[in-house]
């Protein structure tokens, strides 16, 4: 009795912080019993398809290509035991941004201070809160390949359930891995300076590290094998997957439980599920232990209050242009909130950490695989490095949140004896500068996978840099007619904020669609026509749509906020 | 000089907050605006300076009208909310050498100034912490030497005094009179009547968004007999005397 009236309280904990964070209820409410702003809810169920319609073709194509070479290779359950692996580990890396944001630096959690209600409940709840979040990489790496495997072996009940299982609970490792390594490590470091970024920053290292470790394993595995120890080990699948031990534990179960059958199949299944919640609860146990602590200590500041020198003061006052004192409060309004700093950069430098991982393979089967698919496609390197190179710039949700960040703050822009139009500029220009980072960071990696010359980067840095100029524009546009400036909290401005929401389609739907059209006209346009139709198509757009932004924004500095 | 002229502010088409107001606030006077709470000062306030734009009427300042150029009227502007509101995460200095670029004011002349201004209301020693770490009235402080490092023509202070230490206080308002008696503007809300009495040259008393009175406080004593400002105001903004005093006789 006691029990199930503890997990009501749990859930509602968590659904309360859920629903603080994304949302549902107000969106419910509006939509659906208020009937107000359906049109909203329509754009956003529009793109969810348009997205699936223009990528979904290219995506299936690929999953179907690897499951042949596998199924050839006679090695059918790696192709399981790779997208739990990759879904684990790339909620790994998503994850550890959302993670260290929704447990130190969300205001969600102050609403429940005062309250009695336990650390290990705020931290059950937190972990609700960035799974449901996370569950998307799942849906996206992991649910395709368990149902396309299903159906082409002609799986039986068992396996339908034990997916359904595996998929539900594939986020949960990877998050209490954080979690694990972040709650102890917030404790022992004590910063006094910029100890939120300090927390964050020793994550990242930390959990880099272990991925470096991760794939370093993963090569001791496979290097100095002669062709005829390979070969054996091709012969007995159960050798490649062991290996899954040492590089992600609960892909080896979860494969395990998806590929054997009856009372085996159930007992892996078994493992695999003790082991989530082993792991779950262990994260628990460290929350309760760690977390309030933690957490107040990061509402405190470090002030010095001394007597500063007299130079100190003449230093800090040097003079600026007014441009680059505009540039300036960009960074550094987008710097010192970590949430935005957290968001905005990881989508742009996810690329190159995604790289090390996905090299740390570079001795397997499957990469080999990949690569030799990816290999097929070489003439068409410049276009698809173009649209590769675009998507990874133009997700920094920088541009689509480009006012809704300034909150209230935006009436200190609109106080400034400044005119629109360099405002624009300056906001524009700091959206692009972050997002060239994603370009850069996307042409090493092609450079490391592709070996592409320079002349070939250099192709792909014009056509990227001026299809995300215009992708960043449309994104700004739309931020600057209905931006969300009510909030205290700085998620809203990102997480709860529709026109971040909106920006995925777009920018999914622009590489993804034109990606399609390279793909179906590759007989007819040459990759040279389409580079060149790239870099014309975002240049022309770009010079057409600054006008349009000009006007919005005048717009939205005449209105009343 | 600040002068509206049949200014009138509607909100969302249904509140009007201030209706036909005309007024003008001539150089070297202290103008102290007054009104119960709701009767229209920040939302004039936020006309005269362009966060709002008025429904009708026109607002110029020093005859430049802030719809129409907005940069040239508010380079002429210091102007202080009645909620201070700065980037937390900045320090303190940070934030004044921004504005300092933004007004474009010489180097020379923003460390003498910012540094006197800090020495004045004993903000110094904080000036290298992040706002964050500041006190209400401490944010209170750093706005306020913002809006006057650039030496603005004329003054906009919402409510500046509440929150502000006694000392603080008595500096600002050395501050505003020397401001005045060099020919240039100051215009301020208010709810103290003491200060509105000792301080102000003119005054303007606003209720439900209409121009009760304007003049200096002499002429409205002889219009409605004499008293103190605080009986004339409760009399003009239509309070109950009697009623009031049977009130509090009873709480
Ligand atoms: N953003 C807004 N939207 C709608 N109505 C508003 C808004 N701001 C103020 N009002 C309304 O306008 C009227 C005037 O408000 P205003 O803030 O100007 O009063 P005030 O004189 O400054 O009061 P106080 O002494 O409390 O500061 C009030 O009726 C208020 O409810
Ligand atoms: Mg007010």
């Amino acid at each position: 009795m006691i029990k199930i009236k503890g997990l009501k309280r749990l859930l509602k904990i968590s659904w309360i912080m859920i629903d603080s964070t994304y949302g549902f209820s107000y969106r419910n409410y509006l939509y659906f019993q208020k009937k107000q702003r359906l049109w909203e809810f329509f754009l956003i169920l529009s793109s969810i398809v348009t997205l699936a319609v223009s990528v979904g073709p290219l995506y299936l194509k690929l999953i179907s290509g690897l499951f042949r070479q596998y199924e050839m290779l006679g090695i059918k359950n790696l192709f399981l035991a790779n997208s739990v692996t990759l879904a684990g580990l790339f909620g790994l890396f998503t994850g550890i941004f959302l993670t260290i944001n929704s447990l130190f630096f969300s205001k969600n959690v102050e609403v429940l201070f005062p309250l009695p209600i336990k650390a290990k409940e705020v931290v059950f709840g937190k972990i609700s809160e960035v799974l449901i979040f996370q569950i998307l990489a799942s849906v996206i790496l992991l649910l395709p390949f368990e149902i396309y495997y299903g159906v082409k072996s002609q799986a039986n009940l068992l396996y339908w359930i034990n997916s359904i299982l595996v998929f539900s609970m594939s986020q949960i490792f990877p998050i209490s891995l954080i979690m694990i390594i972040i709650l102890p490590l917030s404790r022992i470091l004590k910063f006094k300076k910029n100890r939120d970024f300090m927390i964050l920053l020793a994550g990242i290292v930390v959990l880099i590290l272990s991925l470096l470790f991760v794939s370093y394993t993963n090569r001791l595995v496979f290097e100095g094998y002669t062709e005829e120890q390979f070969l054996k080990l091709l012969s007995n699948p159960d050798g490649f997957l062991s290996r899954f031990t040492t590089i992600y534990f609960p892909a080896f179960l979860a494969t395990k439980a998806l590929v054997s059958s009856g009372i085996k199949g159930f007992s892996w299944i078994l493992l695999y599920v003790g082991f989530n919640i082993g792991a779950f609860y262990l994260t628990i146990f460290l929350g309760e232990k760690f977390y309030y602590q933690t957490y107040l200590e990061l509402q405190e500041f470090y002030a010095k209050k001394e007597k500063i020198k007299p130079d100190e003061l003449k230093k800090g006052l040097k003079v600026s242009s007014l441009k680059k004192a505009l540039i300036v409060r960009e960074w550094r309004y987008f710097l010192k909130v970590p949430s935005f700093a957290f968001n905005g950069l990881a989508s742009v430098v996810i690329f190159p950490v995604l790289l090390i991982m996905f090299a740390g393979f570079k001795n397997s089967p499957e990469f080999t695989q990949i690569m030799i698919f990816l290999e097929s496609y070489r003439d068409f390197i410049v276009p698809f490095g173009i649209l590769l190179s675009t998507l990874a710039a133009s997700m920094s949700t920088l541009a689509s949140s480009a006012f809704s960040r300034e909150g209230k703050l935006l009436n200190e822009l609109k106080m400034l004896p400044v005119s629109v139009k360099l405002i624009t500029q300056t906001k524009f220009i700091h959206v692009n500068s972050v997002s060239v980072i994603g370009i850069l960071s996307s042409i090493i990696a092609l450079y490391i996978l592709m070996k592409i010359n320079l002349f070939e980067a250099l192709l792909i840095f014009f056509g990227a840099f001026a299809c995300t100029n215009f992708l960043n524009m449309v994104q700004m546009i739309i931020d600057g007619i209905r931006p969300v400036l009510d909030w205290d909290n700085p998620q809203r401005a990102m997480k709860q904020n529709l026109n971040v929401a909106l920006s995925i389609p777009i920018v999914f739907g622009f590489t993804g669609g034109v990606g399609y059209l390279v793909y179906l006209s590759k007989e007819i346009l040459s990759p040279a026509i389409w580079a060149l139709l790239l870099i014309l198509i975002g240049f022309f757009s770009s010079v057409y749509l600054w006008r349009i932004l000009l006007k919005v924004v005048r717009n939205l500095f005449e209105r009343d906020l | 000089m600040i002068t509206l002229e049949n200014v009138t502010k509607i909100y969302s088409g249904t509140t009007r907050a201030v209706e036909n107001l005309t007024l003008t606030v001539e150089n070297g006077e202290i103008f102290g605006f007054l009104g119960p709470n709701g009767a229209g000062k920040t939302t004039t306030i936020k006309m005269i300076v362009g966060l709002l734009k008025p429904t009708e009427g026109t607002v110029k300042i020093n005859d430049i009208d802030i719809n129409l150029y907005p940069e040239k009227a508010k380079k002429m502007i210091g102007y202080v909310a009645d909620e201070p509101l700065v980037m937390e995460k900045l320090r303190g200095i940070d934030y004044l050498k921004f504005i300092a670029d933004v007004f474009e004011v010489p180097y020379e002349l923003r460390t003498k100034r910012i540094g006197e201004l800090l020495e004045s209301f004993k903000l110094t020693s904080s000036i290298t912490d992040p706002i964050s770490t500041y006190s209400h009235g401490m944010r209170q402080k750093l706005t306020l030497i913002a809006a006057l490092l650039h030496e603005p023509d004329v003054w906009i202070l919402d409510e500046p005094i509440i929150g502000l230490d006694p000392e603080s206080a008595y500096i600002l308002k050395k501050l505003m009179r020397k401001h005045a008696d060099s020919g240039k503007t100051v215009f301020f809300s208010t709810h103290v009547m003491e200060i509105a009495e000792k301080l102000c040259d003119r005054i303007g008393i606003i209720n439900r968004g209409k121009l009760l009175y304007v003049g200096t406080l002499d002429e409205l004593k002889k219009l409605k007999g004499s008293g103190s400002l605080e009986e004339l105001f409760l009399e003009l903004t239509g309070s109950n005397l009697p009623q009031l005093e049977a009130l509090s006789r009873e709480l």
